[in-house]
């Protein structure tokens, strides 16, 4: 799922998750975190994985999706528990709980809670410079995006690329990003030179709830 | 990117922790210079480079396995060894606000990641400056930089996994019947103690840091020619179309040229 679709539901949705503080879900997500980084009773786990997915089911939120989204990091988590020697069902199932935990409650909150709202809450502990970059990136992220779906669509329309032609296809998509980063790049000054107009101090301030 | 791809709960909290200070300091003497030097201006970049090292890993590559391009050595080209390491940090803070995973390495992941751009960077630099070709340099500047990145993975999560039984209650499958056994041996057979030992041993659940390494390198080697060829092309293709980005490199390889001329 793309970071724009997840917004549209962060910030149009409209489910009973959506109206909780955002702190109080930070804080919740906070404890489900260090749960799931010190409890090694797989049961515990189990029903803390549980009572996620009773959530999810009963939030409104789109659950195949969030499902989705919430598996990814189990493929790295394959990786590491290849390469353990005399893996057990239980060290395995820990592990994976654990994994799921956490995802499924990232997942959750980023479809109930907008970027902005999260950078707010976050501005409270993290410095002025990394707020400032966040937010930046926030709003750079839907700016260029439109570029590089313009830019994806007319590498298609011209035959796209293959994996019968990977020398081709790799320097196709080489000139694409080439193409891509010059247009960012220009973006971004203009970006810059537009908040400064407008009285940008090198400062971010969140007035909207 | 060779990210450290281990999920949150399996590296022990002191290393996480280090890997937050580690970066933590090194942004506040980075924001401390920043300011000092009035680059401010630079912000809009660094976020910029940041959604771009985010939006291009939805850029779809034409190989059997799923692998995404990450552009870590061409942010270190573009904003210089030091900014890079906020861009990405930004890039993986926004990754594990969707679902990817690993809150606890974002610190680990970010000094991973940013050595391997500021080492993109220097070797980038040197060796387009010796051999004047805009694709070799690159090429050759990101392979080398994933290769040191990679080590530095493994080293990271085999630093915090060699004692794998601490994360789990049940390491050994059969550990009850082998402590028992041992018991039972101890004051007799000492002979025996050992082949018990031993079985133990080969039952007990341990992370084998080869086969981890062997599965990182199998997939790593595909990773590093795709990207280093990737950034090879795209370096190549901004040197043809926008040199201005990529000044700092062309004035130090004219210096280099007078001096040559000179001596």
């Amino acid at each position: 799922m793309k970071i724009a679709d997840l917004d549209y539901y962060a910030t149009f949705g409209n489910t009973f998750l959506h109206k909780v503080p955002v702190k109080l879900k930070l804080f919740d997500i906070a404890i489900i975190l260090i749960s799931a980084l010190f409890i090694k009773n797989i049961y515990t786990l189990g029903v803390i994985y549980a009572f996620l997915l009773l959530i999810l089911m009963f939030s409104g939120i789109p659950r195949l999706k969030t499902f989705k989204i919430s598996l990814y990091p189990l493929i790295f988590a394959s990786l590491f528990l290849f390469s353990v020697n005399n893996l057990t069902l239980p060290t395995a199932l820990n592990l994976i709980f654990k994994v799921l935990c956490i995802s499924t409650s990232f997942a959750i909150l980023i479809l109930t809670t907008s970027y902005i709202q999260i950078f707010k809450a976050m501005s409270g502990f993290l410095p002025d410079i990394m707020v400032n970059i966040l937010f930046n990136t926030y709003r750079s992220l839907f700016i260029i995006n439109n570029t590089l779906d313009n830019l994806l669509t007319t590498v298609r329309l011209r035959g796209g690329v293959s994996i019968f032609r990977p020398v081709y296809s790799l320097k196709t998509i080489g000139n694409l990003v080439g193409f891509f980063v010059i247009k960012s790049i220009e973006t971004s000054e203009k970006m810059y030179e537009g908040l400064k107009l407008r009285g940008y101090s090198d400062k971010v301030f969140c007035s909207r709830d | 990117m060779s990210h450290i791809h281990i999920p949150d709960g399996i590296l022990p909290l002191w290393l996480w922790v280090l890997g937050y200070i580690l970066i933590g300091i090194f942004f506040i003497i980075e924001a401390f210079y920043i300011k000092k030097s009035q680059k401010q201006a630079k912000f809009s970049l660094i976020s910029i480079m940041a959604a771009l090292m985010l939006l291009t890993m939805s850029i779809p590559i034409p190989f059997p396995v799923p692998y995404h391009i990450n552009l870590s050595v061409l942010t270190g080209i573009i904003l210089g060894p030091t900014l890079a390491f906020f861009a990405i940090f930004t890039s993986n803070l926004l990754l594990v606000f969707i679902a990817h995973g690993g809150i606890t390495v974002i610190g680990l992941n970010t000094l991973v990641i940013g050595i391997e751009a500021s080492l993109g960077y220097y070797a980038f630099k040197f060796l387009y400056k010796k051999t004047d070709k805009i694709f070799f340099s690159a090429f050759t500047a990101t392979f080398f930089a994933l290769i040191i990145s990679t080590f530095l993975t493994i080293g990271i999560v085999y630093a915090g996994t060699h004692n794998f039984s601490t994360f789990s209650n049940s390491h050994c499958s059969n550990k009850g019947v082998h402590q028992e056994k041992l018991s039972v041996h101890n004051e007799k057979h000492l002979d025996n103690e050992q082949i018990e030992q031993q079985k133990h041993n080969k039952t007990e659940e341990k992370f084998n840091i080869k086969r981890f390494l062997s599965l990182m390198f199998i997939f790593g080697l595909i990773g590093w020619i795709l990207e280093s060829s990737l950034t090879g092309f795209i370096v190549s293709y901004i040197k043809r179309v926008k040199p201005d980005i990529l000044h700092k490199f062309e004035k130090e390889k004219d210096i280099e040229k007078i001096k040559n001329e000179n001596s």
